[in-house]
């Protein structure tokens, strides 16, 4: 994957999400930090489709973890950003910062 | 503490197999957990169910899409593709706007029929567990008839376990108002079971009690919804009012919910059949239309093994009325209301189907000659990288895009089509109000469109994609080079068309001679160019009898002196609108004992002017005349059938017929007339003997009160019709009429649904006939195109051409001949299988083939001649010089 591109506000939501949880990332896990921060119920499908968007991309890597008798035998999938991952999130937020460059006095709440 | 299966099973189906379900699978079955512990069960069971919805739909689907076409490596890529797609469709707005119009065209018309079978063949009736309710019909002597007679309906109420309720239904037309303004409403009498078979109950009050149900018991009646809010302004306001129905005052005890109907949406009111079980009508007298429903715990064999039982009880106990075994028969209530129908119905639908696969090759023609044509564009993207499967995609996804769009613009289509068949009820079929296009249809139409697409974009995508580009580059990059492949498969499609639109043309020109021979069989007489008045007064403003016929000879007096009116007369029961009673009779010549083994006619009680105003035309003797009055002689007219029954190789005239008791009064036949086909012209015509309206209360139990005027006019009938009716309602104030319709409306009537069928198979045979052709022109015109330097070589070698073009025309007509005479072997063959079930003319109709085929082959010919014309008028240099 050459070519860089933007990532998407859930795109982006959903890797930082999977780096604050670092080693237990995993659908369920990344949905609960998102509901709690964003205080809202982000819809599930959107974020199961920016996961599988995300690895198509390079962005994550997916593995089969352990099925706990709590998901009925259902392994998880879990989630480690890639190194190509770390790069979009930096890059996004390099042209983030000279966007708001000389804007700070007006974004202050 | 389980999530719903559905839910569950809907992310099983709509996501990938593998980690990326099983994960998803589990991060829900750990939320629902969760959440059961705090919200409860219930709640965490919906929030689970919409998880999955929108996780099938936002997650499930693109990933579907990449496993089925897995070169899409991602989503944007679809996209793109999908962008594309849509882009090459703009760049060639001529070939998108030509292949939409013929898809949409099968798309709209598949639709269209479609609606109709599923409205009236496959949605179920309206009533709770309707596949239990079933109708009942007696069969004696081979005939069936679809009526039960009081006493048989006791003893089917009582004797048959397997039913849970059974119920007899009449139709009658009861006059509803004021003293001053009386309607007919159509109604129905019913035994108060009825709603217990049909599992209804009233929107407000109740239904009427058994004991109300019984002769003598207060009158009571539950209204429609409309009639009640048509009456009292508001449904529930009805409950406890009073109407005045025949001049006598009923209570309103119940109103039925909006939309209920049963048999027909025109029944106004409900009021108990209220039959005599001390004294019923003889066991002869088979008037009653029975429902049941079969009981919950019983199956329909286990109530046809008790009907049969029944009925040779039956049969055994009275030998009197069922001298040969009568059998009593049910079957279910829809098979009986969609009746002939199904036959017509479904013969649209293999048409249609027909039709769609025309249109469809006919499309797939389309986008082969167009993937040839974009072969150098798409060599050069192949060379830059694509994949095969990804250029095969991406043609494969345009033609889904145009077949979505077709099939949006046949719902358009469908939609208009259907709602001016319902709306004017342009067929008459069963439970056409029921029809409709709605989310179902639609669903199936927006399907049925994909799936066309895809099916006849398949073969040309991959068609396109085989050839390899070295072959594009090394024939100079030229387009419109097709391979003998690809020209094969192009000529085997239009070969299948022309098969297929000779099919539907034999077809269309079987039913249209059938229907032909239908309109043209002689009815035995002629109502066309009168105006038919029924006129229905109740006992209380002219009762039967003497007042009667006094009040029907001045009604016919005035309406003599109108100028436009050349003749007038009255009967009781009007041919093709009115069904006919049955009753027994007796003869002189040979009596009988018992009344089983009596025969029976229909009876017609007639004003002497009826012959001449129906143009009943008399064969032998005379029709009745102003002479034969009240006080006059007893005589009667038979039909030609019940003459050559009666008497056979004997004069009917001066023979002596009487009805049943034995005291009833002898009546001497005067005169023979024409057999009327009372039904319509597929049906034969009932014997009848027919009884002077002056002296039926001698002779024919009485003179009744309810007749039909009908007036023959010198000019169009439709012009003096309301007149007319004026001057009825003028002579006779208070008085109901029913509606006023002319005799050409009612033999036009009859025929409607044959008429329908044969327009739409026309229109579908002449639609694709039409694409047949374009896609002969289209193989040919291409053909003329791939060959033009080897054509212009040829010219320049000194063809003439003549020679160039009959060259063309043949090939052609090759393409038409093999497709017309493979149409034509298999449209015989299902002619042969139609034949009895439908048609009224031989299959094997020479008229109809040698129409059809030279219709055909000068199709084929006339498509084929323009690119023949241009490949004579080829300039040889310009062909060798230049690249097309």
């Amino acid at each position: 994957m050459t070519k860089r591109s933007f990532l998407g506000e859930l795109e982006e939501l959903v890797l930082l999400a999977a780096l604050q949880l670092e080693g237990d990332a995993y659908g369920a896990s990344i949905l609960r930090v998102l509901d709690q921060h964003t205080g809202r119920d982000v819809p599930r499908g959107s974020v199961y489709a920016a996961i599988d968007r995300l690895e198509s991309k390079g962005y994550l890597s997916l593995h089969a973890g352990e099925a706990t008798p709590g998901r009925r035998g259902r392994p998880r999938r879990m989630v480690i950003v890639t190194q190509q991952g770390l790069d979009a999130i930096r890059l996004t937020h390099h042209v983030r910062d000279q966007l708001r460059a000389g804007l700070e006095a007006r974004l202050q709440s | 503490m389980t999530p719903p299966r559905w839910a569950e099973w809907i992310l099983e189906v709509s996501l990938p197999r593998g980690l990326t379900r099983d994960s998803i699978l589990g991060d829900l079955e750990e939320d629902f957990a969760e959440r059961s512990a705090e919200i409860g069960e219930g709640a965490a069971r919906r929030w689970y169910g919409s998880q999955a919805i929108g996780i099938a739909l936002r997650a499930g689907l693109p990933a579907r899409i990449r496993q089925i076409v897995p070169s899409f490596g991602q989503t944007t890529m679809i996209l793109e593709t999908f962008r594309s797609a849509l882009k090459s469709v703009r760049r060639a707005p001529g070939f998108a706007v030509l292949t939409t119009t013929i898809l949409a065209l099968g798309i709209g018309a598949t639709t269209t029929v479609f609606s109709l079978v599923d409205g009236v063949l496959i949605r179920p009736l309206p009533y709770p567990d309707s596949d239990r309710i079933v109708t009942l019909s007696t069969e004696r002597d081979g005939r069936s008839l679809a009526r039960v007679s009081e006493p048989e309906f006791a003893d089917l109420a009582r004797d048959l376990p397997a039913y849970e309720a059974v119920a007899a239904v009449e139709w009658r037309h009861l006059a509803l108002g004021s003293a001053t303004e009386l309607e007919r409403i159509p109604t129905h009498a019913v035994t108060a079971s009825f709603p217990r078979v049909l599992g209804i109950s009233p929107e407000h009050g109740r239904w009427f009690a058994p004991d109300e149900d019984a002769p003598g018991a207060p009158l009571v009646v539950v209204l429609s919804h409309g009639t009640a809010v048509r009456l009292f302004g508001q449904a529930a306001d009805a409950v406890t009012r009073e109407v005045s129905l025949e001049e006598e005052s009923y209570t309103v005890i119940g109103v039925m919910p909006a939309g209920f109907t049963f048999r027909s949406p025109d029944i106004q009111a409900w009021i108990p059949l209220a039959l005599d079980p001390v004294t019923p009508f003889g066991r002869n007298n088979q008037y009653l239309e029975a429902i049941a429903r079969v009981g919950t715990g019983s199956s329909i064999d286990a109530a046809t093994e008790q009907l049969d039982g029944l009925s040779a009880t039956l049969t055994r106990a009275h030998p009197d009325f069922y001298p040969t075994p009568i059998r009593f028969t049910h079957e279910l209530l829809k098979t009986r209301l969609v009746g002939d129908a199904r036959a017509a119905l479904l013969m649209l639908l293999g048409a249609v189907g027909g039709l769609l696969l025309v249109s469809g090759s006919n499309a797939a023609g389309l986008f082969l000659a167009r993937g040839e044509h974009r072969k150098a564009d798409l060599a050069v993207r192949s060379a830059l990288g694509a994949s095969r499967r990804r250029i095969l995609g991406q043609l494969w996804l345009e033609s889904v895009v145009i077949a979505g769009l077709a099939g949006t613009i046949g719902l358009g289509i469908a939609q208009a089509v259907v709602t001016w068949i319902v709306r004017v009820g342009a067929v008459s079929v069963p439970r056409l109000e029921t029809v409709g296009v709605d989310a179902r249809v639609a669903l199936f139409g927006l399907l049925l469109a994909i799936v066309t697409g895809a099916v006849f974009g398949l073969l040309p995508a991959v068609q396109t994609t085989r050839t390899s580009i070295q072959s594009v580059i090394t024939s100079g990059g030229r387009g419109g080079v097709g391979s003998r492949r690809a020209n094969r498969f192009r000529r085997a499609l239009v070969g299948g068309q022309i098969a297929l639109a000779t099919i539907l043309m034999l077809g269309a020109s079987l039913m249209l001679r059938s229907f032909e021979s239908l309109r043209s069989t002689d009815l035995g007489f002629d109502p066309s160019g009168a105006v038919i008045i029924p006129v229905q007064p109740t006992e209380v403003r002219v009762p039967r009898n003497a007042p009667a016929v006094a009040f029907y000879q001045r009604l016919e007096a005035r309406l003599a002196d109108h100028p436009a009116v050349a003749s007038v007369g009255a009967a009781r029961r009007v041919p093709l609108r009115d069904g006919h009673d049955r009753l027994s009779i007796q003869i002189e010549s040979n009596p009988v004992s018992l009344l089983a083994e009596a025969p029976a006619a229909g009876i017609q009680w007639a004003t002497p002017g009826y012959f001449e105003a129906a143009r009943l035309s008399t064969t032998r003797g005379r029709a009745f005349s102003t002479e034969d009055g009240t006080d006059a002689p007893l005589v009667a007219v038979v039909s030609q059938g019940l003459a050559d029954e009666l008497w056979p190789g004997a004069d009917a005239l001066g023979q002596r017929v009487r009805m049943w008791p034995e005291d009833s009064p002898w009546m001497e036949v005067v005169g023979v007339v024409e057999n009327v086909r009372r039904n319509g012209p597929q049906s034969d015509a009932p014997t009848m003997l027919y009884i002077p309206h002056a002296q039926g209360l001698h002779s024919g139990y009485l003179s009744p009160n309810a007749l039909s005027l009908i007036v023959r006019t010198s000019g169009d009938p439709s012009i003096v019709a309301d007149e007319l009716r004026s001057i009825v309602a003028a002579e006779a104030p208070g008085v109901p009429m029913g509606t006023v319709v002319t005799g050409g409306d009612l033999v036009g009537g009859v025929l409607d649904r044959d008429r329908f069928v044969v327009q739409l198979l026309s229109a579908f045979s002449l639609v694709a006939l039409l694409l047949g052709a374009v896609g002969v022109y289209g193989v040919i015109s291409h053909a003329v195109r791939a060959r033009t330097r080897e054509l212009g070589l040829r010219v320049a070698m000194g063809a003439s051409s003549d020679q160039i073009a009959r060259g063309v025309l043949s090939e052609g007509l090759r393409v038409g001949i093999i497709g017309a005479s493979g149409g034509l072997v298999a449209g015989l063959l299902l002619a042969l299988q139609l034949e009895r079930a439908v048609l009224h003319v031989d299959a094997l109709d020479p008229i109809s083939i040698g129409v059809v085929v030279p219709t055909l082959l000068l199709a084929v010919a006339a498509a084929t001649g323009l690119p023949a014309l241009r490949a004579a008028r080829l300039d040889p240099t310009k062909a060798l010089g230049e690249h097309p």
